[in-house]
């Protein structure tokens, strides 16, 4: 957990630092805490200005809660966020607003992510106008330069979301996040509920926004072969912490992690000569409530040993830049050897 | 909803006009399906006409008058002093002069002793009173009373409830749980005792009180309605997403999610409009309503049953107010259930 300082990107736009986040599950009348969800347990990563960074893991690996902590839409138990250099895990009233225009978020669920009462225009409208973007004499016209930018014809602004396709809303909802300048975007697996066919536009227009507008992505998703073509770097992540982070093809070209190499296993895999061999793993996710000591990892591990429920595991780099938390692939150089 | 005013297109500007109110389109298509509640809903269209041109049908100043060679327009809606000297309750027009009334030719407060408690006649369609007073006339006076206390409790009721829930729904916690214990307070108190004990502790007893009282015991289900939209709104993407963008809470929860919120609350109001009006008439009868001499349904009412030992048990005392409550009660009760069908999307195809 303390592994990694993430010196390797300095000057990074986004670093996250033992970021943790539990939520209590009450019971009782008295609603007293009787144990804690460890949805985002330890986690460390940066992005550097202008890159994609994936989160990938299956689902209640703790990813969705990791972005949506920081973009402060959860507050986080502990942990450092910085922004450009500065720690924005305790801002609040005016300071959080103003960090609100520069990190955006694009949603799974293109159905739910648009409010079904209000026009394009007005969503679009309302965020111009709590910024301060542009005058309302200008707003129109930015709404619907906006809406070009997604690829939608400007005449979109007056219609209600029900009167789009899947992915034209997730292109209005890009548009939205758009809306307010931002530098950062937290795209949660916004392509996971499109056809495939949608996908890759909206893959593409996410690409050429980022080269038009120098965005930065942190990107979750569990499709391996999206977060592939998608990213710069890569973090798997599994019961709320990462085991293995860095350049894309360091993760998926030399994994160390044996679950990230599952992981890739279970990608289906574009060319059929090449034989390989599946990993498949046993049992299900352990309860975040209760996670296993030691590895996390260790109850449905193919390589598990008897030590792995005892070490607790941190991330060691292996080459610059490529870190793996698994002491029987990765030995902690620092730490005593058996 | 509104017109944009930089697309001139006037093809484009038609078609984002009519799908702009897509939503309650639906629903309004859903809801002609249902025969009865359209007719309930027209049934409260034409409650709502005689309640407000009561003056024109009901009343004994004439709407026209031609007399001694001066023409006046609407005495029945206005003072005009030169007709002061009139007492238009026994006036009759002279040979020259000229007079169109209302369909109804009786005040609703115009006393006549000697026509007290007769039955219906071509004179009085519908019958008089203890006073012998019309209670056709104060029948159509009393819809006023009733649609007006309906409407306005309810209204009371529907902000004081959206409010409330709003905040418990949207903050949850500690809020939540104070709003919830103040809903089951509310709730734990028979309402008619309630009121009764309120108005009897209040000094003044006017309609405007009535309303405000019926108003503040009638929120809690609206309240609870609002709470569990939010609850689910609240953890929608549209609202993260609002969140993200910066708005303000009170933004978010009145701009965002109270538009999503709205139907189930409107459906609500319909069916406490009728019990609004009900719980008026009911109070009347026991006669802590709106003060005499006012004309209202159940103050009507609330004479028969001096006379039940009557020969005749004076039963146009009972039956013509209470069947106009029971279609007033009826029609709201209709229209609610033909909204709640037709806002609920598993009846859609």
């Amino acid at each position: 957990m303390s592994g990694g300082p993430s010196r390797e990107h300095n000057g990074a736009l986004l670093e996250v630092r033992d970021l943790v986040k539990y939520f209590p599950v009450r019971k009782g009348v008295l609603a007293r805490a009787a144990g804690y969800v460890r949805a985002v347990d330890g986690v460390s990563f940066s992005v550097p200005r202008g890159k994609t960074l994936s989160l990938v893991g299956e689902s209640g690996s703790g990813k969705t809660t990791a972005g949506r902590v920081i973009l402060r839409l959860l507050e986080p138990t502990s942990g450092q966020i910085f922004f450009d250099g500065r720690d924005i895990s305790g801002v609040r009233g005016r300071a959080l607003r103003a960090l609100r225009k520069q990190m955006q978020i694009i949603f799974q669920d293109p159905y739910g992510s648009l409010n079904p009462r209000m026009t394009v225009y007005s969503m679009l409208s309302e965020a111009l106008s709590i910024h301060r973007i542009a005058p309302r004499a200008e707003q129109r016209a930015r709404a619907e330069e906006l809406l070009r930018l997604v690829g939608l014809p400007p005449d979109s602004a007056d219609r209600y979301p029900n009167e789009f396709s899947g992915g034209q809303r997730q292109r209005i909802g890009i548009a939205r996040a758009l809306a307010v300048e931002p530098a950062l975007i937290v795209a949660d697996e916004p392509v996971s509920a499109l056809d495939v066919s949608i996908q890759a536009q909206i893959l593409n227009l996410m690409e050429d926004l980022q080269e038009k507008l120098g965005l930065t992505y942190l990107f979750i998703g569990h499709n391996l072969s999206v977060v592939r073509h998608i990213s710069d770097y890569v973090a798997v992540m599994y019961l709320g912490r990462i085991v293995e982070r860095g350049a894309v093809d360091d993760i998926f070209e030399r994994p160390v992690h044996p679950y990230t190499k599952a992981l890739l296993s279970a990608a289906p895999e574009p060319d059929t000569k090449r034989k390989r061999e599946r990993i498949i793993l046993e049992g299900d996710t352990p309860s975040p409530i209760n996670p296993p000591s030691g590895c996390p990892f260790h109850t449905r591990c193919p390589e598990a040993q008897p030590s792995c429920s005892q070490t607790p595991q941190h991330l060691v780099e292996i080459t610059p830049g490529h870190w793996a938390a698994c002491h029987i692939h990765a030995p902690d150089p620092a730490a005593p050897q058996r | 909803m509104t017109e944009p005013p930089a697309n001139p297109a006037p093809a484009g500007a038609q078609d984002s006009g009519h799908k702009g109110q897509s939503y309650w389109r639906l629903v309004a298509r859903q809801f002609v399906k249902n025969r009865l509640a359209v007719a309930a809903l027209c049934v409260i269209i034409v409650l709502a006409f005689v309640a407000s041109l009561a003056p024109f049908l009901a009343g004994d100043r004439p709407i026209y008058l031609h007399v001694e060679g001066e023409t006046y327009w609407f005495a029945n809606v206005r003072d005009i002093p030169e007709l002061r000297r009139f007492d238009f309750q026994f006036w009759e027009p002279g040979p020259n002069d000229r007079a169109i009334r209302p369909i109804v030719p009786h005040d609703p407060l115009a006393i006549e002793l000697t026509r007290r408690l007769q039955g219906p006649s071509a004179n009085h369609w519908l019958g008089t009173d203890d006073r012998g007073r019309d209670v056709l006339s104060r029948i159509i006076w009393g819809s006023r009373i009733s649609m007006t206390i309906g409407f306005i409790a309810v209204g009371i009721s529907a902000i004081v409830g959206v409010v409330i829930g709003a905040f418990a729904g949207y903050y949850g916690g500690l809020v939540d749980g104070t709003a919830q214990r103040l809903i089951e307070i509310m709730l734990c108190f028979p309402p008619l005792i309630l009121i009764l004990a309120l108005l009897a502790m209040l000094p003044d007893q006017n309609i405007y009180i009535l309303m405000i009282v019926l108003g503040l015991l009638g929120w809690m289900g609206i309240a609870r309605l609002v709470r569990g939209e939010f609850l689910k709104l609240r953890e929608s993407d549209f609202a993260v997403a609002a969140r993200a963008t910066g708005l303000s809470d009170a933004r978010i929860m009145f701009r965002h999610l109270l538009p999503n919120a709205i139907s189930p609350v409107l459906v609500s109001a319909t069916f406490g409009i009728a019990g609004a009006i009900l719980m008026e008439s009911a109070l009347s009868f026991l006669g802590f309503g709106v003060p005499p001499p006012t004309p209202t349904w159940g103050e009507i009412l609330s004479q028969s049953n001096r006379y039940i030992n009557r020969p005749d048990g004076a039963w146009w005392l009972v039956t013509f107010p209470g069947v106009a409550i029971f279609v007033t009660v009826c029609a709201f009760n209709l229209v609610g259930e033909g909204l709640r069908d037709a806002i609920d999307p598993r009846m859609r195809q």
